[in-house]
């Protein structure tokens, strides 16, 4: 027995000292079978866990999802849904005795509120929408559920008999219909008609979440002026008050995701946790650079704490957890939890002197390769559900008991992937010239060996305020990084400025520098791996999605020792991006602070516009777009296709026929990856 | 008495009035001269669609008869050459079984002795065009085949290349491929092989054993419209003899009748002007027989004895003229009637769709012994009963000193008021095109107002020939917005206009001139901007018309900086800053044609400027909606935003 188990050892010692010797490296129909999981929530009770599970049904070219109860130490995994379509957002009423979700009841409608009884018993739809339901939130005593859903149109008679001509302002240019304000509805947990609780011709803001007061007396959303999607940077929180039916404005201005303390949450500077409501507030009065996270008084919305002192990084998501709060970010090169409130754990704060009273520390992790996602959320017993991401593998379930620090794996959704051999991911910096150092994720390739040269492809993460993790997660996190790295080549990942790993004096680097600023990061970036000696100079591609791909375009009009490059839904025109796309004028501004509607302007943008310099570009390039991509206009792709043709230079245009800004289906998920690493394949192999 | 049986026209043309428009089209006299078939569309406004009939005149009593009622997808027709039976394209006979089946156009064939429609072909992607054998035993047509990776975008692996694209595709085009058939129906059988493509129009060699096909040069994309040629297929072995180029652009062969060919060329001088050829039996010995006439020629038949008849616009209206194959040119006399489509007998009895100032299109015959066209048809009768404005030529001069014309229309008497009236500027697409003193239902709701409409013709226009029209290039639109202005002084000058009410509007390169005109001059009072090509850079990326801007500006934008200049000096967005004017801006949401984008952008930079603007967008794919309900809902945005700056 002894003798065995000894055995055994030596060759997992064995296996993991060569893993390219016994073992095969992922190709895209290995990645096929990759589950994902997502949205885990601990039943009251705090005995077990939902989510949601995400399969690929290739054949269909489809995503199915279905919900699944595990206990909390992973044991007794089984599926409560069966074949419905779109299944998501799991969320128990407050006594655990049912399950609300959102499944749409035939393909292609909209998803409507559905609720199922934890007792045994089939699902109930509760809503019948025409448009459907976009979010949702159980009332404190379980009795109803608050929701939100877009307006029918008044002028459906109209519309039928085709009277159907748009108004347009700040929409996005593939624009066919009038956006609809959403408004809030609530229903009866055990059915019966809906009512509607707001109506106007503001709108809630779409895919914003309701939030109940802990008694039940105010719903507090999110609110813009008029439905149009731009306008969502407009928008604050407002309270409707269920007994006057009145709303009322809570005078925080511009901020978003408003989560409400209970009696539970720790008083700050003399407020009651009760009394306190946390949001979001961006730090330059636009949400698309850095948030911190806010919290106020909900008597006279004063703010009473402020984490930018504390916690200089941009908020990603955050939940109560008892007395404090768990605020997700990124942190270098790797995705974290800080927790805020009243601590002891005063070394571990990032930077900059303290709030009074509380402060922020970094969550330790005892497995040091597990991340934290924001897609978590507390028990009532201080416990926490999340998505753990992992360096080495994909994503699963954790649980984190009240006041541990080492998660405990409740799913193994992915075990298959144990066969393959899993590019190794580490962290690589490199001086910037803002004087500061940036850093990014590069992936050794598969078959590694010390001391030979290898081709480098660059991917350059999109945002253009995010980050670029080590995890094995997201679409090129998981996918495209480990395709290229089975195909021998380093990948690296800079988080050039603009990035959110490093705070807001790195992200607001990016201000008036928009293309520019980052391209010499990453050129930088280029330079300190060439001086590494682990990179074959001959053959470095350049590669990157929406951010990434006007990186991309940038950087091959300013450098010609490019091999190969591939730029996906690129911004090549920031003029046309600021009249074109869904994120209209707003999301520019921001980044340039005027419009170019002035020679000056006009002349700003030009000047960080990758078509500026298309006259430069050598490098045989593939552009990719989806044929309907409202986020980052295709006509971008087609200027920057003739610039290229028309000189003369190698280029080819691959169009995805879908609607969005990455292919959200299976298929066109993988043929648009294919395309891309085939690229390299051909021009760098 | 007599008042009551024929009352003085009272009542003014309302937009709504519109709708009882029908409209006659595709006259097709019979080879014996003695019927005309013609499509009739009426508007069902509360269907939103026109109802199709072909309808039989006979030439002599003028009686009606409706052949085929409310033809779904109704296309081309045409006599068997002997006129026993009527071919024509319409959507295929559905299987109640099979919901897909047969939704695509595929030919009929209607005998005139009795019996219905039979349908002769079922071709999966339907039938685009056909022609009748000379025997009558058989018709050559194209389709376009399925697209060779059918089974692999099916699976959604449907990613394509994008070379000349517009912008709107979805799909790489597919290869668009010559039939032939028996005309009692069964397989079809390719004509040819290999990858060549049809391009445009086909017509059999009189022994019915060849075909001259106009076809896509060697691997150009369809978008490239001036790249097509003429070849002579031979149907025994698929042989391909490509015809004498008289010009990079040969298209659209038809027969004479001792098996003679005509086709249209673009004139290599001027690419924008077509003209006419004829070539003997085989295709060969092609001569121009349009350079007397130097017109813009937009159709083609024989006359007895191989003469050709043709119809190109010639000032302020649409006319006909006679060409023998010697080049001698004369006009057919048409009085104040504007011709349409027209078709010729074998004894040379001419049918032809014409419109008068006053009155929209109706048919018309022409018998070889008479200088007066009749009328055969009344079916805008209603039209008599409003009072119309009265449309007259304008002349001026250009700043370079050429002539240039336009039409004014003066308000009805009933519509005027007491001192200086309103204008509306009413400017044409194309620009190869103009506009005549037709009547146009538009223009006289407007001038019911009160208003004058100025529709002025300028350099690209096609009805003063081609020296005219090419001075155009480069300079697409400030050589025509001058133009415009020259002419816009010349009707101050001579009509009782409040210079303070000028308005301005058009519909794609009369959009263009629109937004260049507002850019570049204050003095409008509004204007309307339609499918506007603001941005030339931007319209060569993304346009199907990938020909137009190299045809009219120069090479690609891309190729040099002067170029690339020059296409931003031509494009009414670099002068957007300026506008003052309150601007309606329209466009459909998927045009391919001039790129909904273009619209975007120059309603953002106007609305910067903080002048009033409004943008409106169809929900539909193409150039301008086809439908009554959004037509006419776009010509009420166009009314009501004048009614609001000029007054009514």
């Amino acid at each position: 027995m002894i003798r065995t188990l000894i055995l055994l050892a030596a060759l997992l010692l064995a296996a993991s000292a060569t893993p390219q010797a016994a073992q095969r490296v992922l190709t895209f129909e290995d990645l096929r079978r990759v589950v994902s999981v997502s949205q885990p929530h601990i039943s009251p009770n705090g005995t077990q866990i939902v989510y949601v599970r995400s399969t690929i049904d290739w054949k269909a070219d489809r995503n199915r999802t279905e919900l699944v109860l595990v206990n909390i130490d992973g044991t007794g995994a089984r599926t409560l849904t069966h074949g419905r379509i779109g299944v998501t957002n799991p969320q128990w009423s407050h006594d655990g005795a049912r399950l609300a979700f959102l499944a749409s009841p035939e393909a292609g409608k909209p998803a409507q509120l559905y609720v199922m009884p934890m007792n045994g018993g089939d699902s109930q739809q509760l809503t019948t929408n025409k448009a459907g339901v976009q979010d949702y939130a159980w009332r404190p005593d379980g009795d109803a559920l608050a929701y939100v859903s877009d307006d029918d149109p008044a002028n459906q008679k109209a519309l039928d008999n085709h009277l159907d001509a748009v108004v347009i302002t700040d929409n996005d240019y593939l624009t066919r219909e009038t956006p609809q304000p959403a408004h809030l509805w609530l229903v009866a947990a055990s059915g019966g008609a809906a009512n509607r609780l707001t109506s106007g011709t503001w709108s809630v803001v779409k895919g914003s979440a309701p939030v109940w007061a802990p008694d039940g007396s105010k719903i507090y959303y999110q609110r813009q002026p008029d439905p149009i999607f731009a306008h969502f940077v407009s928008q604050t929180t407002y309270a409707y008050d269920v007994n006057s039916k009145t709303n009322a404005d809570l005078g925080f201005g511009v901020d978003s995701d408003p989560k409400v303390g209970d009696a539970n949450s720790g008083s700050l500077n003399g407020v009651s946790g009760g009394s306190l409501i946390a949001v979001t507030k961006p730090r330059h009065g636009t949400l698309y650079l850095q948030n911190d996270l806010s919290i106020r008084s909900l008597s006279d919305g004063h703010e009473v704490f402020n984490s930018s002192a504390d916690l200089d990084r941009n908020v990603h998501s955050y939940f109560w957890l008892g007395p404090d709060l768990i605020v997700g970010t990124a942190n270098g090169v790797r995705s974290v939890a800080f927790r805020v409130g009243t601590l002891n754990m005063r070394n571990a704060t990032i930077s900059g002197p303290r709030s009074p009273g509380w402060a922020a520390a970094l969550v330790p992790f005892s497995d040091s390769l597990v991340d934290f996602s924001g897609d978590a959320t507390a028990g009532t017993s201080g416990a926490i559900a999340f998505v753990g991401l992992h360096r080495d593998r994909p994503a699963e379930i954790y649980y984190l008991p009240p006041g541990s620090s080492t998660p405990r794996q409740i799913t193994n959704e992915n075990a298959w992937m144990s066969d393959f051999a899993i590019a190794k991911s580490e962290a690589f910096e490199w001086q910037t010239d803002m004087g500061t150092k940036a850093v990014g994720v590069l992936t050794y390739p598969v078959h590694y060996v010390a001391g030979r040269k290898y081709p480098l492809v660059l991917d350059i993460h999109g945002g253009p305020v995010s980050t670029s993790t080590w995890n094995m997660s997201g679409l090129e996190g998981l996918s495209l990084v480990q395709i290229l790295a089975a195909h021998d080549y380093f990948v690296f990942r800079p988080n050039y400025r603009g990035s959110d790993n490093m705070g807001d004096a790195f992200l607001q680097g990016i201000v008036g520098d928009m293309a520019s600023g980052p391209g010499r990061d990453n050129l930088a970036a280029v330079a300190a791996l060439r001086a590494t000696g682990m990179i074959d100079e001959s053959r470095i591609g350049v590669s990157g999605w929406s951010g990434g791909g006007l990186q991309t375009s940038w950087l091959i009009g300013h450098a010609n020792f490019w091999r190969a490059a591939v730029m996906g839904a690129a911004v090549t025109d920031q003029y046309q991006q600021a009249v074109l796309s869904d994120i209209n004028e707003p999301f520019n501004q921001a980044f340039f602070n005027v419009l170019p509607f002035t020679p000056a302007g006009r002349a700003a943008y030009a000047a960080e516009s990758p078509i500026t310099f298309a006259n430069n570009v050598k490098t045989p390039t593939l552009i990719l777009s989806d044929t309907r991509d409202q986020r980052v206009p295709v006509s971008q792709a087609y200027t920057f296709y003739h610039a290229l043709r028309d000189r003369g230079v190698t280029v080819k245009f691959t169009a995805i026929p879908r609607y969005g800004h990455f292919a959200t289906d299976p298929v066109g998920r993988e043929i648009t990856l294919r395309a891309w690493a085939g690229w390299f394949d051909r021009w760098m192999k | 008495m007599l008042l009551a049986i024929t009352p003085p026209p009272a009542l003014t043309l309302k937009l709504a009035d519109l709708r009882k428009t029908v409209s006659v089209a595709s006259p097709t006299i019979t080879p014996d001269g003695k019927n005309v078939a013609i499509v009739v569309r009426r508007n069902d406004y509360d269907k939103d669609r026109t109802q199709a009939d072909v309808v039989l005149v006979n030439a002599r009593t003028h009686a009606a008869r409706t052949l085929l009622h409310n033809v779904t997808g109704l296309g081309q027709i045409d006599w068997s050459p002997d006129g026993s039976q009527l071919a024509y394209t319409a959507q295929g006979i559905v299987d109640p079984d099979d919901p897909d089946s047969d939704k695509t156009s595929q030919i009929f064939i209607l005998p005139m002795n009795g019996g219905e429609p039979f349908q002769v072909t079922h071709e999966k992607m339907g039938v685009d065009g056909f022609d009748w054998r000379p025997d009558g035993r058989a018709f050559a047509y194209s389709a376009h085949i399925e697209a060779p990776n059918a089974a692999a975008i099916k699976a959604h692996n449907d990613a394509f290349d994008v070379t000349d694209e517009a912008w709107t595709d979805q799909a790489a085009p597919t290869p668009q491929y010559l039939y032939q058939i028996r005309a009692s129906g069964g397989k079809s059988q390719r004509i040819g092989s290999g990858t060549w493509r049809v391009g445009g129009g086909f017509t059999y060699a009189r022994d019915g054993r060849n075909i001259f096909v106009t076809r896509i040069t060697d691997d150009r994309h369809p978008n490239r419209y001036l790249s097509r040629q003429l070849v002579r297929v031979n149907l025994a072995n698929g042989a391909v003899t490509p015809l004498p180029q008289l010009s990079q652009t040969q298209s659209d062969p038809v027969r004479g009748p001792s098996g003679q060919i005509a086709f249209a060329f673009a004139n290599p001088r001027g690419t924008m002007q077509t003209e006419i050829a004829l070539a003997d039996a085989g295709g060969m010995h092609p001569r121009s027989v349009t350079v007397r006439l130097d017109r813009n020629v937009a159709g083609a038949s024989f006359l007895p004895g191989g003469a050709l008849l043709l119809t190109a616009n010639d000032a302020t209206q649409r006319k006909l003229f006679r060409a023998t194959a010697a080049g001698a040119v004369t006009t057919v006399p048409l009085g104040n009637v504007s011709a349409g489509g027209s078709s010729v007998s074998k004894n040379g009895t001419i049918a032809f769709t014409g419109t008068t100032p006053a009155h929209p299109a109706e048919l018309y015959l022409l018998s070889p012994s008479s200088h007066v066209p009749v009328r055969l048809s009344n079916y805008n009768g209603w039209i008599a009963r409003y009072q119309l404005g009265v449309t007259r030529p304008v002349v001026w001069r250009t700043f370079d000193g050429l002539t240039a014309d336009g039409v004014l229309t003066s308000p009805p008497a009933s519509a005027k008021r007491a001192g200086r009236a309103p204008l509306v500027l009413y400017i044409h697409g194309g620009p190869t095109s103009a506009s005549t003193t037709a009547y146009s239902g538009f223009v006289q709701v407007m001038a019911a107002h009160g208003w004058y409409v100025f529709q002025p013709n300028y350099r690209g226009s096609d009805n003063l020939g081609l020296r005219y029209a090419r001075t155009t290039v480069p300079h697409i639109t400030s050589v025509p917005g001058r133009d415009i202005e020259a002419g816009l002084a010349r009707v101050l000058a001579t009509a009782p206009i409040d210079a303070n009410r000028i308005g301005v509007s058009g519909w794609s390169e009369g959009g263009l001139m629109t937004s260049w005109l507002i850019g570049n001059d204050r003095r409008w009072r509004a204007a309307v901007s339609g499918a506007a090509v603001n941005d030339w850079v931007q319209y060569d990326s993304m346009s199907d018309a990938k020909d137009f801007a190299p045809q009219f500006i120069g090479k690609s934008p891309w190729s040099s900086p002067s170029e690339y200049n020059l296409y931003e000096a031509e494009s009414p967005l670099s002068y957007a800053s300026n506008v003052r004017t309150p601007t309606l801006i329209m466009s459909d949401a998927g045009d391919f044609r001039v790129p909904t984008p273009l619209a975007y952008e120059f309603y953002h930079d106007v609305r910067a400027t903080g002048t009033p603007v409004q943008f409106v967008v169809y929900p539909v794919v193409g150039h301008f909606p086809r439908d009554p309900v959004r037509i006419e809902d776009i010509y009420r945005r166009w009314e009501a935003w004048f009614v609001k700056y000029l007054g009514s």
